[in-house]
């Protein structure tokens, strides 16, 4: 590698690289962790933990489309009290920074949550999913209410010990107002984009392919639009923005990165490809030196210039 | 056996039934490195899927891996027009294994795809000096793929195939199910079953308090234990077919949410 990939996210950490695994697509099974240790991964976010545990959607959890999925996995843990119990165990071995994803379906039981979570000492940060498709339509309601968001983001940043990622559904990045309200409210950085609310259907059965009817939509089909949202976004807050929305390689990287993004996130592509970042930092340090870019500073004044 | 990839040439794709296959993998990393019941993730196209795709092992000889698929979507359809020359890329071996019992008679009941993990087994149980007798079913002659079988039948016992209609005297007309029927299943020690859920479900109440296991297959996010999305319900909670399974005990698996 021939540049310097530390990524600062402000005062949750200096990453090792601005590569990030999003959350529910990253596992502690040992057989898994073989697969990743070698990758320059800046931090990695755990499967979202809610207050209680929770069993998940009925099958089937997955459709696939040509260049898309649609999940309706329901945020399937064994909540937060397990979650701490077994930290260590499950966590010591992980060589990366470690941000703990939550969600809750009130502000109420974010706070909680976050009280149980101040236990851990070695997280780098706590994300807020605020905005999971797949969680019953009242947690999303009350993100939708702008008021309601803003005092959840207010809340966990009082209460919790970590630095405070506010992840955005792309509900909530139509406009700025939601990315300006978490920044106002005390977030440290904000993620976007979490998976489109989608739906597929069995046509010759007339019935939803989905266990649970409606799901949330990710892979590389929605590239373009969580790219807009990024550029949007990040005209109107200081705060880092952690893009992610069908990154497969290295150009999708480097279009986050020239957007706005600080640090960039896979996800759908981690499943398929857990090797994905070392690839896509080779490939990034090819590019770099063709362009005679020393870093990613210079990567988005050069891109903004050309707006 | 540390899970590991490898980009693998495809020696040849053949094949087997109507729209059976059986591919040829060439490996280096995974030679030996097989327990039966395992699995791989294969890729099966870069452009046209997004998820790789599960698929057991038929069998593991000198670096070449066997897999029977059927072409049954857009991954599998792919990648029955692969070619040999080109390559693929795994992630293996995955998953858990079956119990190789030694020394005792054993029935494998498997329908469709389903005896491609069956078969890999029987290899294994014979080695162990165990008796294996086979029953597999199949829609009809042009779904049986019968050179996969026939090959192996070696290593069995007795081979039993159902076909769903036929009027031929090798074949028996009907269905797995009702074969067992005709079986005196008490004379077995041990039961090893993979095929459609539907007759999964059905053995499981006909081997009510047997030694029995089941492969299961399923649609698979990641294949790696991490995506939960082919998380089922047992007797003992919820379990992810990738990483806890894809064996589990017959009687352990609650079928209703299937």
């Amino acid at each position: 590698m021939n540049f310097d990939y530390k990524t600062e996210l402000k005062k949750i950490a200096t990453l090792n690289s601005p590569i990030i695994i999003s959350s529910g697509t990253f596992g502690t099974s040992g057989a898994y962790l073989d697969l990743i240790k070698n990758q320059n991964i800046g931090a990695v976010v755990t499967k979202t933990i809610t207050l209680e545990a929770k069993s998940g959607n009925p099958q089937p959890r997955i459709f696939e489309g040509k260049n898309f999925i649609v999940n309706s996995i329901g945020l399937e843990n064994n909540g937060v009290y397990d979650f701490v119990i077994n930290f260590d165990k499950n966590y010591k071995n992980i060589p990366f920074p470690i941000i703990v994803s939550i969600s809750g379906n009130d502000e109420s039981e974010y706070v909680k949550i976050i009280k149980k979570i101040n236990e851990l000492n070695s997280p780098v940060a706590v994300e807020l999913n605020l905005s999971c498709p797949n969680v019953d339509s009242e947690g999303l309601a009350s993100a939708m209410n702008l008021k309601s968001f803003g005092k959840t983001v207010f809340n966990c940043s009082q209460v919790s010990k970590f630095p405070i990622i506010t992840k955005l559904s792309p509900f909530q990045c139509i406009n700025t107002m939601y990315a300006e309200t978490a920044e106002k409210n005390g977030t440290t950085a904000i993620s976007l984009i979490n998976t489109v609310p989608a739906m597929v259907i069995d046509t010759e059965n007339m019935s939803p392919f989905l266990g649970n009817t409606v799901g949330g939509m990710s892979g590389p089909a929605i590239k373009p639009i969580a790219l807009k949202m990024v550029h949007e976004i990040y005209k109107s807050v200081t705060v880092p923005i952690i893009g992610m929305g069908g990154i497969s390689n290295y150009r999708d990287a480097l279009d986050f990165l020239m957007v706005g993004a600080t640090a960039v996130s896979i996800g759908t592509m981690n499943l398929v490809d857990p090797e994905l970042p070392n690839k896509i930092l080779k490939n990034i340090d090819n590019f770099l030196t063709k362009k005679n870019i020393h870093d990613f500073d210079e990567l988005k004044k050069r891109f903004q210039k050309n707006l | 056996m540390k899970i590991n990839s490898e980009d693998c040439k495809i020696l040849d794709n053949i094949k087997m039934s109507e729209d059976g296959y059986v591919i040829t993998l060439k490996t280096v990393k995974f030679k030996d490195k097989f327990s039966p019941g395992n699995f791989l993730q294969l890729r099966c196209s870069e452009e046209n899927t997004v998820l790789r795709r599960p698929f057991s092992i038929l069998e593991e000889t000198d670096g070449h891996i066997k897999l029977y698929f059927k072409v049954v979507g857009r991954g599998t359809r792919r990648l029955s027009n692969r070619k040999s020359g080109e390559t693929v890329n795994i992630i293996a071996p995955l998953g858990n294994s079956f119990t190789v019992l030694a020394k005792k008679r054993v029935l494998l009941i498997g329908g469709g795809c389903g005896i491609s993990p069956l078969l890999n087994l029987s290899f294994f149980l014979s080695k162990k000096q165990s008796i294996v007798d086979a029953l597999f079913g199949f829609r009809n002659e042009q779904d049986y793929p019968k050179m996969i079988v026939e090959n192996r039948k070696r290593e069995l016992n007795n081979l039993w195939i159902t076909l769903d209609e036929t009027n031929k005297k090798e074949y028996n007309e009907g269905t797995t199910i009702d074969y067992l029927k005709k079986i005196n299943i008490d004379m077995y020690d041990a039961f090893y079953c993979c095929g459609p859920v539907k007759m999964m479900e059905k053995l499981s109440d006909i081997l009510k308090g047997k030694w029995a296991q089941v492969s299961l297959e399923a649609r698979m996010g990641c294949g790696i234990g991490i995506c939960y999305g082919c998380s089922i319900k047992t007797t003992t909670g919820s379990r992810r077919v990738c990483s806890d399974g894809p064996v589990f005990n017959l009687n352990e698996v609650i079928w209703d949410e299937f």
